[in-house]
């Protein structure tokens, strides 16, 4: 394992390094000469790649930590156990990673505290809030790693008692700041307490890995933040192209993400394989990616039933960037891993299942990329792309998460051992 | 102007012609736009569509330099259909009077001409006299001598079609300008007429403003409210400083500034002291020699007097042209050895600049006193100019800036208006009074150790006090300027004391006993203490007839008459043409004129309006200037077509003295040349720049000198907006960039397309936004009259950069 | 009283002393500029953090022949607007008074506001180190000493009016019903997302001078109110729907474990 690491002095692993390293330095400029002098952003056109892809693209690949988690722990599918852990690094590291390019793309960030006590109308206020209390229930989920790894069987009894409390306390402290209203807090603290005690009563301590309520809390902001992303852009009709603004704008982002966030595992997992070593469970994780097919599929229905009731089918065949880009996300990122995985055999191989998975992923970072970058088009502006040191960071970012997740699949207990 | 801008408001049809008003005066858009709201329409006639033309009821495109042909069209519209305020005109204008029998008008000139010396002579345009040495008259206006029926024959020419063939108007464009402007013939409507350097830097400039005058006196707009000849001066105390003879052909309040063939007072008095004998006409300047023996009075004090013509013989005598034009001709010729510049910036703002710039290196020492290091101060290192090779000495003075000092400022209205000083000057910098005072003191002390004929300078009388730190005292200043008794005197049973302010100009004598710095000014000070200062009040209540004269407000010369020749609008009983708007109006019981100050406080009847000439009336003809009695169009020295009026192609009577002293050819021929070009002002610049490009705020708004060319043009020549190009005419040439709008289009003269185009003249070298000097362009020749140089017409070619 | 701005573009003169007086009362710097923007005198090409309002020049030209329209770029302090409801930390408000004033000190910089904004109004200082948010704030300072905004008072022909946003409607529809020629049927501001406190009117479609077009009158927090107001039923719903159906599977899953523990046992 070691040998096969980011910490040998392999191409690739330099490659990593390089970007990891360039990033940084290329983030510290972004902070001492203003984000005018790193990026190609400008009043036209304020938001860019480091939105489409560190932040919204980053939170759709990371869903897969809820997604699996929520499986193996809340409905029982106990066989894809071994899948969780790393699904949930892969997903805190990705949060991690999208908080810092959260952190490189506001203004002002040291004023982000003040995201806790805003205007609780803001989708962007929700989604600070919830993906805040995502990350933190994403660590708290990984602590049995931490404590398998030093043996703090004590600290492990604690944590299962307490993180369901701490969970209950997360949502209902949640729905408060969305809602400013104590009928709403009782409401919800009072529903999350029964669901707490209904499944303590009848249930064996052996099959209690990771209590509920923090799962059942990971899902249930997960679904609104994945949505909230969407609900961004409802304010922009001005803004963003008819081919992609739609009132179902939050759904589809859900169901995209959610069929992301499972191939992006899938790709981690066979990554990971040849990259670093790691044993991973195969035939579990391909058992699990039959998700996947289904989400695409109902997301291909959704998106097909939203064209169809704005009435924009003439602008598919319009021509122009936005249109082509619109079939290259639909046919590469939807049609595609479609038939893949529904072509008999295909992704019961390594191969199969990672150019599959490949797609998908490709075809929602596309999508985000469509509705921050391309489909928004402003009048007596020229055209917005990415400068050369924005994608710098992006990759840079990108390669400090692979250190990190090589650094801790080490360090911890993620995968199987060999 | 003759009337004032808040009497704009006060306007039927506001006529744009020969200024960009709301680009370059915007605060008077203000006015235009109450006129508005009460009804009046807004023209714009204009070589270009301009911000005025889009604030305007009605665009007319006129080529540049046919301004009399337009005017002259609309003079024969208004003789041939009526449109004249046929009392006004009888009674108050020259029209009946009866015009020498030898007087012609062939071909294009008038009697009188001799080629040789490009003039006109003779007395031919002279009128008949009768036994008393009084103009002959007919009012029926039916003598076929008479100024009106000369003027119907004169102007018959100026048929539409003839008219819009020379200027490229467009026909039914020109038939409505001309219907709607002509109908405030009737008495209670009103035209203003708005003009500015679009009609003044001509060759013909003195008679563009003619054809203005005679087309508003036809139908009766002057002296009313809301009409008038009204020219937007360009600088905020421009006004003042004609006033105070800033020109060299007159001293202050518009004397006459000595020749050298006016040798004594006497002669000088003579000849320059109109006279009358018609017993009804007040002929104002019949009173010259009270307002020059009081303005000498003023200059040498105890040393004027009777025994030495009141120092007459101090004052220089100048050869016949001192203008600007001939100052540099000098200066290139190595004779002028020094040059003090008080915020002027030649080498950006005179024509052919090119020529200038190497003048200005003959000098021996300059002295430039401004705000900024302006081109001019710095031309001895200007682009493609090695400092070593220029041997001048350049002073560079800090100047304050108007917010930096004391003092009255007079606008195009003649109100002059007091100023205090709001911030201290930064630095060194000093009021022009300052350094005019530290001057002359210098001056002075060098006189005094010797030099030839010191008296004129060491007998001046020069004690205003003051701090040394601002200068003189500027009140002391402003109150010579009102005038003072030298002695106790008695006038109309009134007793004033030796040093007591003068209350008006009728108080003045020509026998030493008053003093006045100028005679226009006489009551802006009326007394000693700083609440005597009339032009310091700030009084907003309006006169009783509501027109807008605001008598409390600063203080207007002349005796605070804000609209002059003010008699003119009310009848021979005194009664106003337009009582709903009238400027004054005669009380027979009260036996005193309500309103404004009457033009003369005589009761109603007993004088002719127009006080300032010698005869009374209201000139339509006009003998007195040198290049006709009349306005004919004549073409711009370049121009693209031949003159369709007659065969003189250009203004007989000017000079081109510079033409044969630099013994090239400076003029640019069509087939060279083949595109008209003007030059204009923009609302963000000012003048030659030196303020303006020097403000981040204005260079962000318009940062780099360009050219305005139409679509048409720009497809033709392959130029694209924002192209840089090449401006040439036969004297200089110009890299810009190029403006390419829809506001320029071709000109159709009589089949033939000519283009024009126009250049912002405000950049030069310095400053934060500079650019390429338009009047490297522009031709050093100018108006027989006042030698103001031509900038509005000429010609050049234009090409891709 | 909400107080507002009227803007009769038919009495502008395109003098820019507006745009300069506004420059002059925040301390706005110039920008560099090279020549013009468009085929009239347009500068800076855009609004900037330094340039908060933007007189425009536009050709206007119709069957009538070549117009010259000036227009003007500002925010339009909508009575409802689109950032206070995006700005998720309060830095953007909308006072009684009118205007809608921006606090650097809870700003994040995330620039939502200027996505949603359907006039462009607020920019951005890119190249600072602390950047803000920059657009007119209709003098708010002054107005809070009884002045009137600075462009206002120096707009010479009174194309600028400043007042209550009711009394300037009806001043408007007057003009309109005064002139008819003059003036295109329409104030626009008085609905236009819900209504602005900046009033315009024009002699030509509001669209041939830059004005965006096509609006509707709904306020454009409206298209989140829905999905906002929905998060707290979400998170019952999800409870509810998530929390029921583990306990179902865990049940079955529990009871099959027992009986194969029984099993074992037995």
């Amino acid at each position: 394992m070691k040998d096969k690491s980011f910490s040998a002095l392999t191409p690739g692993a330099l490659i990593v390094w390089f970007f990891a390293l360039a990033g940084m330095v290329g983030i510290v400029v972004r902070f001492w000469a203003g984000l005018g002098a790193v990026s190609n952003l400008s009043d036209g056109y304020p938001w860019g790649l480091w939105v489409a892809v560190d932040i919204m693209a980053g939170v759709a690949l990371a869903s897969g930590g809820f997604v699996v988690a929520g499986v193996v722990h809340l409905f029982g599918g106990k066989q894809f156990q071994a899948l969780a852990r790393p699904a949930v690094l892969t997903a805190l590291l990705g949060y991690l990673m999208f908080v810092l390019g959260l952190i490189v793309d506001m203004g002002q960030p040291w004023h982000m505290f003040y995201l806790f006590f805003g205007n609780h109308m803001s989708p962007l206020y929700e989604i600070g809030w919830c993906a805040s209390l995502y990350t933190l229930v994403l660590c708290l989920e990984l602590l049995p790693a931490v404590f398998e790894k030093y043996s703090m069987k004590r600290a492990l009894r604690l944590w299962l008692k307490a993180s369901p409390w701490l969970a209950i306390l997360l949502l209902s402290v949640f729905t408060y700041a969305m809602t400013y209203s104590l009928v709403w807090f009782l409401v919800v603290t009072a529903i999350l307490v029964v669901w707490e005690f209904l499944m303590v009563g009848g249930k064996t301590r052996r099959d209690v890995q990771v209590p509920f309520l923090l799962i059942g809390a990971g899902v249930m902001l997960s679904f609104l933040h994945q949505a909230s992303l969407g609900v961004l852009y409802l304010m922009a009709p001005h803004k963003l192209s008819a081919l992609w603004y739609s009132p179902q704008l939050p759904i589809l982002f859900l169901v995209s993400g959610i069929g992301a966030g499972v191939s992006m595992m899938a790709m981690e997992a066979l990554g990971s394989e040849k990259l670093m070593g790691h044993r991973i469970p195969f035939r579990p994780l391909v058992a699990f990616s039959r998700l996947v097919p289904m989400v695409l599929a109902l997301y291909l229905v959704l998106k097909i039933v939203d064209i169809l009731s704005r009435d924009v089918l003439p602008l598919l065949f319009a021509g122009g960037a936005a249109a082509i880009m619109w079939w290259v996300e639909v046919v590469l990122g939807i049609v595609l891993p479609l038939v893949l995985y529904l072509w008999p055999g295909f992704t019961a191989k390594r191969k199969g299942l990672f150019w599959a998975s490949f797609f998908v992923v490709a075809g929602v970072v596309i999508n985000r990329i469509n509705v921050v970058m391309v489909g928004v088009d402003v009048e007596r502006w020229g055209p917005y792309y990415p400068s050369w040191s924005e994608w710098l960071i992006t990759m840079g970012i990108i390669a400090m998460g692979l250190l990190a997740y090589d650094w801790l699949t080490d360090e911890l207990p993620i995968h199987e051992s060999p | 102007m003759t009337n004032h801008w808040i009497d704009m408001a006060n306007a039927d049809v506001i006529m744009v012609c020969g200024s960009n008003v709301v680009e370059n005066h915007p605060i008077a858009a203000k006015w235009l736009q109450r006129a508005r709201e009460k009804g009046a329409r807004i023209l714009s006639v204009d070589p270009r569509y301009t911000r005025t033309s889009s604030f305007a009821d009605l665009y007319c495109k006129m080529r540049s330099g046919t301004d009399i042909a337009l005017v002259g069209g609309m003079i024969n519209y208004a003789l041939e259909n009526g449109r004249i305020h046929h009392n006004y005109v009888v009674s108050y204008t020259n029209a009946p009077f009866i015009v020498s029998k030898n007087f012609n008008f062939h071909e294009g000139l008038f009697s009188g001409y001799d080629p040789a010396t490009r003039s006109y002579g003779g007395s031919s345009w002279a009128f008949e006299m009768d036994e008393k040495g009084i103009p002959r008259q007919d009012p029926t206006l039916q003598h076929e001598r008479c100024v009106f029926q000369l003027m119907k024959k004169h102007f018959a020419r100026y048929n539409p079609e003839t008219v819009c063939n020379v200027t490229g108007a467009p026909r039914d464009v020109f038939d409505k300008i001309c219907n709607i402007y002509t109908a405030t013939c009737e008495p209670d409507k009103a035209g203003t007429w708005l003009y500015a350097m679009g009609a003044t830097q001509s060759t013909h400039g003195t008679q563009n403003i003619r054809a203005y005058a005679i087309l508003q006196l036809l139908l009766g707009n002057i002296g009313v409210a809301g009409g008038g000849v009204n020219a937007l001066r360009g600088e905020s105390n421009v006004q003042g400083s004609t006033d105070m003879a800033l020109l060299y052909h007159i001293l202050p309040g518009y004397l006459k500034s000595p020749e050298q063939k006016d040798k004594t007072l006497e002669e000088y008095l003579k000849n320059y002291t109109p006279v009358t004998k018609d017993p009804e006409s007040a002929n104002w300047w019949g009173n010259t020699p009270k307002y020059l023996v009081s303005l000498l009075k003023a200059w040498y004090g105890d040393f004027a007097g009777p025994e030495n013509e009141f120092a007459f013989q101090y004052l220089p005598k100048r050869s016949s042209d001192c203008s600007y034009m001939s100052l540099f001709e000098s200066m290139s010729e190595g004779s002028i050895e020094g040059l003090v510049l008080f915020g002027q910036n030649p080498a950006v703002s005179g024509p052919n600049v090119g020529k200038e710039r190497e003048a200005l290196s003959r000098l021996k020492w300059m002295v430039a006193v401004d705000l900024f290091e302006t081109e001019t101060a710095a031309f001895w290192k200007r682009p493609g100019q090695d400092p070593k090779a220029v041997s001048t000495e350049v002073f560079l003075l800090p100047a304050a800036s108007s917010l930096e000092k004391e003092g009255s400022i007079t606008n195009s209205g003649r109100w002059a208006q007091w100023r205090y000083r709001a911030v201290e000057p930064p630095g060194d910098a000093r009021p022009d009074l300052w350094t005019l005072d530290s001057l002359h003191k210098a001056v002075k002390a060098e006189y005094q150790a010797g030099g030839v004929f010191p008296e004129p300078i060491t007998r001046l009388s020069w004690d205003y006090g003051g701090d040394t730190l601002m200068g003189p005292d500027v009140h002391r200043i402003a109150r010579e300027i009102n005038g003072y008794f030298t002695q106790n005197a008695e006038i109309k049973g009134k007793q004033f004391v030796r040093g007591q302010q003068v209350p008006s100009f009728a108080s003045l004598a020509d026998d030493g006993s008053t003093c006045s710095g100028n005679w226009l000014y006489c009551g802006s000070y009326p007394g000693d203490k700083k609440t005597d200062n009339r032009m310091a009040r700030r009084g907003t209540e309006d006169a009783p007839n509501h027109i807008g004269l605001y008598p409390g407000w600063a203080w207007c010369w002349p005796v605070n008459r804000r609209i002059l020749y003010n008699r003119a609008s009310v009848d021979e009983q005194g009664r106003p043409w337009n009582p709903a708007k009238y400027v004054i109006k005669w009380d027979p019981h009260l036996k005193k004129w309500a309103g404004d100050v009457p033009d003369g406080g005589w009761p109603p009847g007993i004088r002719h309006p127009f006080i300032m000439k010698p005869d009374g009336y209201g000139c339509l003809w006009a003998g007195g200037l040198k290049d006709g009695p009349l306005p004919e169009h004549y073409e711009p020295f370049e121009s693209p077509v031949n003159n369709l009026f007659s065969p003189q192609q250009n203004d007989p009577a000017v000079s081109l003295r510079y033409r044969a002293a630099t013994g090239s050819i400076p003029f640019g021929t069509p087939n060279l040349f083949p595109v008209v070009a003007t030059t204009y002002r923009m609302t963000e610049h000012w003048q030659s720049g030196a303020m303006t490009r020097n403000t981040p705020w204005l260079a962000e708004l318009v940062p780099n000198m360009f050219a305005e060319l139409g679509e048409e043009l720009a497809r033709e020549k392959g130029i694209k907006n924002g192209d840089r190009i090449i401006v040439e005419s036969a004297r200089g040439r110009v890299e810009v960039y190029a403006l390419v709008s829809p506001r320029f289009s071709p000109f159709a003269l009589s089949g033939k397309i000519v283009h024009q185009i126009g250049l912002v003249w405000h950049f030069g070298y310095e400053g934060l936004a500079t650019g390429d000097s338009a009047n490297l362009l522009t031709p050093d020749i100018g108006d027989p009259n006042t030698m103001i140089p031509e900038y509005k017409a000429f010609l050049c070619r234009v090409s891709k950069a | 009283m909400m107080k507002g701005i009227l803007a009769d573009t038919t009495r502008c003169i395109g003098c820019r002393g507006c745009q300069v007086a506004c420059k002059q009362q925040h301390d706005l710097d110039a920008q560099k500029t090279l020549f013009f923007w468009g085929d009239g005198y347009q500068n800076p090409p855009h609004r900037t953090a330094e340039t908060w309002n933007l007189v425009t020049f536009n050709d206007a030209r119709s069957e009538n022949g070549y117009e010259w329209v000036f227009g003007r770029r500002q925010c339009f302090h909508c009575m409802e607007p689109a950032c206070v409801a995006a700005c998720p930390v309060e830095a953007l408000k909308k006072t009684p008074e009118g205007p809608v004033v921006y606090d650097t000190s809870r700003c994040i910089g995330c620039r939502y506001c200027q996505i949603v904004c359907p006039f462009n109004a607020p920019r951005f200082e890119w190249n600072k180190r602390v950047p803000e948010i920059r657009k007119c704030n209709m003098c708010a300072d002054r107005m809070a000493r009884g002045e009137h905004p600075a462009c206002t008072v120096t707009c010479a022909t009174g194309a600028l009016l400043f007042g209550d946003r009711k009394a300037l409607l009806a001043e408007a529809w007057t003009r309109i019903k005064k002139d008819p020629d003059r003036y295109v049927n329409h104030i626009y501001g008085e609905n236009e997302v819900g209504g602005t406190c900046v009033l315009h009117l024009a002699k030509v479609p509001f669209e041939r001078i830059g004005y965006p077009a096509g609006l509707s009158d709904a306020p454009f927090p409206n298209q989140i109110k829905t999905a906002m107001h929905a998060i707290p039923y979400a998170m019952t719903g999800m409870a509810a729907v998530f929390g029921g159906l583990a306990w179902i599977i865990n049940r079955r899953m529990s009871a099959e474990e027992k009986d194969g523990q029984e099993e074992n046992d037995s």
